[in-house]
């Protein structure tokens, strides 16, 4: 019997809680910041591209960092074909479940809704047909299931858009201000995931929020290797999140 | 033929030494061929080009060397192939292959014991009690065939007649600590012996921590008898949290300082006996399918 609670507790002892919010962490994408800089550069350049189409909210559940195990799940759970597959992505699915089932409230008060009305995940640009992360939110994890709906689409010219955020990347399908809670696996500079912001409110959407299931960081970048160490020393818990950096839930 | 040429361009690629294997197990694993992999590195370092007509790697001589390998009693299997084993396959520090003297079971309950090389006592005492609890009880006990706690629970699994899988340090051909030899010779023919190392390699200070590893990899948990802060054991328990594995810690451990921090971590148990880790061991064998809540 797989069960969300038995998968997840396992789970425990290699997430890492994401960086807290304060200097030189970006208070958009809780990446490395340069001193006296609210924000990262990457996310300072997303903004200036997608004005308010950016995501109200983006939720790393754990950072993923090069060389561990979880972020060697998330390559492997799509990326290397094997009998392992199927146990990553049920990991996964559960992991992603006990967060939501215990802080999507939490996401959704930081927007200022009352709740997300639709999930949805963005499609890969890279042409991959039913992607695994889909097959998780769309049918194994409950919180999100009965929510789920593809609106997405990438555009035809997607892949030449290179790693740029762009409104128009994806297309999506029409929205009368519903809330969407878009669910992806890694985020490294966010340009997917804010590409897919932008297209769903320019759609329409109400608000958007992310939530990400690893954060990957860029170890040798500025103070990023002594924020992580510090973000070590704080044992994971599941009635902590990025939002409310305390216990609750 | 297939499988053998796969498995000798996977040999070609460790052998080249340009990338770390743990880079390599990647890779292949994504690609889903050695050959593939082998290929295009070939490619770029201009040697296609060169010698278009010629392969520039001679798998059908190292297909012979893994046959002889192979008389000689090492199996030896990659991670492109099926028989690998599945638990050691989920956790990030897989090896690319393993030798394997003795015969692998792919659906038994394995269950690490490890502890000190100059236990007490009572240290031998408990890790007896375990081991032969576990093996009774049909439970497959894997340990290091080092000296002290591995040793005993080794010998304690055999005298009761149950399995043991010994997960060595070095190549298969080697025995450390040279008075395990004996031991080593009858664990691959009543159990297993289990090499991530190539079969004449030296014990090293890095094969040990190696080791640790794919022990915690292979087993469904591990159980701690007796260690002190700087042991190879208590390596092995931070790496099998890491791996999200179960580690059982002996009570009587409780008086060091680093195992009652431990204990207070997810995915810890204090255990009095052997009942208290079979108990559990069937939640603790990985699973796909349907998800619930609890």
């Amino acid at each position: 019997m797989a069960t969300v609670v038995g998968l997840s507790d396992r789970y425990a002892n290699f997430l890492v809680h994401p960086l807290l919010s304060g200097p030189g962490v970006c208070q958009v994408c809780r990446g490395t910041a340069n001193p006296g800089y609210p924000s990262c550069r990457q996310c300072q350049q997303t903004s200036s591209l997608l004005g308010p189409g950016v995501a109200d909210a983006i939720v790393p559940v754990s950072l993923a960092l090069k060389g561990e195990q979880y972020a060697n799940e998330l390559w492997r759970y799509k990326n290397a074909p094997g009998p392992q597959q199927l146990y990553f992505r049920t990991g996964l699915a559960a992991v992603l479940w006990r967060f939501l089932a215990l802080h999507e409230a939490c996401v959704a008060a930081h927007c200022a809704v009352p709740s997300f009305d639709i999930v949805t995940t963005a499609p890969s640009t890279s042409g991959r047909e039913n992607h695994p992360l889909r097959t998780m939110v769309a049918e194994m994890v409950e919180t999100t299931r009965d929510r789920y709906r593809d609106l997405l689409t990438p555009a035809p010219d997607a892949a030449a858009l290179g790693r740029n955020p762009s409104r128009s990347r994806y297309t999506s399908a029409a929205l009368w201000g519903e809330n969407v809670l878009v669910i992806d696996d890694t985020w490294t500079s966010g340009n997917h995931a804010q590409s897919a912001s932008a297209a769903l409110k320019a759609a329409g959407a109400g608000s958007v929020a992310v939530v990400v299931l690893g954060r990957h960081l860029n170890n040798s970048y500025g103070d990023t290797a002594t924020l992580v160490q510090q973000a070590r020393l704080r044992q994971f818990s599941w009635d902590t999140c990025a939002l409310r950096p305390w216990h609750h839930g | 033929m297939d499988q053998e040429l796969e498995q000798a361009a996977l040999v070609a690629l460790l052998r080249r030494g340009d990338r770390s294997w743990p880079q390599l197990t990647d890779q292949v694993e994504t690609v889903g061929s050695a050959r593939d992999v082998l290929e295009s590195a070939l490619d770029a370092s201009g040697q296609g080009a060169l010698f278009d007509t010629e392969p520039a790697v001679d798998l059908e001589s190292i297909a012979a060397e893994i046959a002889a390998w192979g008389r000689d009693g090492m199996r030896l299997v990659t991670i492109m192939d099926e028989d690998y084993p599945l638990c050691l396959r989920l956790v990030h520090q897989r090896p690319p292959f393993l030798f394997l003297r003795g015969a692998h079971i792919e659906d038994d309950l394995r269950v690490a014991v490890v502890g000190t090389r100059n236990p007490t006592p009572e240290g031998i005492a408990h890790a007896q009690a375990i081991a032969g609890g576990l093996a009774e009880r049909g439970v497959t006990v894997v340990s290091g065939l080092a000296a002290g706690i591995d040793t005993a629970a080794h010998g304690t699994a055999l005298a009761v007649g149950g399995r043991t899988v010994a997960v060595i340090g070095t190549g298969l051909r080697r025995s450390y600590p040279a008075q395990n030899t004996r031991l080593q010779e009858e664990i691959a023919e009543k159990g297993l012996v289990l090499s991530q190392f190539w079969p004449d390699a030296p014990p090293s200070k890095a094969s040990f921590p190696m080791r640790n590893a794919v022990m915690s990899g292979y087993s469904l948990a591990t159980v701690v008898v007796e260690a002190a802060y700087r042991s190879g054991a208590r390596m092995q328990a931070r790496l099998a949290l890491e791996h999200g594995r179960r580690v059982f810690l002996m009570r009587s451990l409780m008086t060091h300082e680093w195992a009652r921090e431990y204990a207070t971590r997810p995915n810890t148990t204090v255990i009095d006996g052997a009942d208290d880790v079979f108990n559990v061991l069937d939640s603790l064998v990985p699973t796909t399918g349907e998800l619930t809540w609890a």
